[in-house]
């Protein structure tokens, strides 16, 4: 009976202290090779669709309840790409967030913006202004921001907060589409790019 | 089914149920504890524990005055010093500095900001990692573990031989409550 304790504490000693260091998904390794920029991708997301890239960017957020995604961006911190988790990393790791890394994935079509997607974007920045101590995760709204080409006019009416939204309603109006598409990277793999 | 037949049956459907359980018995435990931890992911952070520190600026800040020296002083203040990653603006008004276990926002204009320190929830943090299936030899692990659970709940059925616990007689009727409950959810949900 002792022995058999004694074998499930080492069992469960050794368990936690291999994820313990290995969690967060697979430790990235460190690269210094080199591929495409987040601002680049951004100039028009449509062309990699189903395709694999290569891209390098800095990590501005990491999803804090699921891990599930993360978001990129290059030279201009206002527009960001969302990468979902997935080939070696099932979750990805807060401990990354402020890290340049150098990311394999595939393009896929993440979102598609309809008006019921614009009225629940809207109801969350109402929210957001309404109570100030609510911290929204807004990394969502914009990395679908970083896809609007015509941000210039956003960015004139930066005073109003619902400005993207009212943008993205005359786009999908004008388009004659029920819907835009958002483009977001599936992980296959990723490595930290050293300094 | 003749009755020597049906008193192999019985003891390898007891063999396969006992054993099986014993072997799942500590997978089961994650599967079920991290199921929890999940299930509530609305009203707490099952990976990590995360708290904020509202900051106020005495000083303003000039984003064109804002270097890596500067932000290194300004980290100063808060011991954050050795912990620094990186900086960038995220929109106009706002500075946001990495920091290792986490982040310091502040929005320049109204000078108002927070610390926010991220740390790993103990056991919490290694359970869910496992739910949320790590892909590789674990995939395959835990299909054999569902496989296992399938063979266990059907060996369980007849772990009871005929007696009024067995499940033609009382058994059944406790068969057919569990499976409202899902067929229910279905409707009601």
């Amino acid at each position: 009976m002792k022995k058999t304790f004694l074998l499930l504490a080492l069992g469960a000693f050794i368990f936690f202290n291999n994820t313990g260091c290995k969690s967060g998904a697979k430790q990235a390794t460190d690269s210094t090779k080199v591929g495409m920029t987040v601002d680049s991708f951004l100039l028009s997301p449509e062309k990699w669709a189903g395709k694999d890239i290569v891209i390098v960017g800095t990590i501005s957020h990491v999803c804090k309840e699921s891990g599930k995604k993360l978001f990129l961006f290059g030279a201009d911190a206002e527009k960001t790409v969302k990468v979902n988790a997935g080939g070696e990393f099932a979750t990805f790791d807060i401990k990354y967030e402020g890290n340049d890394i150098e990311l394999t994935g595939t393009v896929v079509e993440d979102e598609k913006i309809d008006v019921n997607y614009l009225n629940e974007w809207e109801a969350d920045i109402k929210k957001n202004i309404d109570d100030k101590d609510v911290k929204v995760c807004t990394e969502e709204s914009k990395a679908i921001s970083g896809q609007n080409k015509d941000t210039t006019k956003a960015n004139k009416a930066k005073e109003d907060p619902y400005a993207e939204v009212k943008e993205f309603r005359k786009k999908l109006e004008t388009s004659g589409k029920p819907y835009i598409s958002i483009y977001a990277i599936n992980c296959k793999t990723f490595k930290v790019i050293k300094k | 089914m003749s009755s020597n037949s049906l008193r192999i049956f019985r003891k390898w459907n007891r063999i396969l149920h006992r054993d099986i359980g014993y072997f799942f018995f500590g997978v089961t435990i994650i599967y079920c504890i991290s199921g929890i931890a999940l299930n509530h992911k609305n009203d707490w952070n099952p990976n990590y524990e995360i708290t904020y520190k509202d900051i106020t600026i005495t000083d303003s800040i000039e984003k064109s005055t804002v270097t890596k020296e500067w932000v290194l002083t300004f980290l100063k203040k808060y011991n954050e010093e050795n912990h620094y990653k990186k900086y960038f603006f995220p929109d106009a008004n706002t500075l946001k500095i990495f920091i290792n276990d986490g982040s310091i926002s502040v929005n320049m204009e109204s000078k108002e900001g927070y610390i926010e320190k991220i740390s790993r929830r103990p056991f919490f943090f290694q359970v869910n990692f496992l739910h949320y299936n790590p892909g590789s030899w674990w995939l395959w692990y835990s299909d054999t573990f569902c496989i296992g659970m399938i063979i266990i709940a059907i060996s369980g059925l007849f772990v009871i031989a005929k007696s009024k616990n067995s499940l033609s007689r009382r058994g059944v009727w406790f068969v057919i409550a569990g499976l409202v409950v899902p067929i229910l959810a279905l409707f009601l949900l």
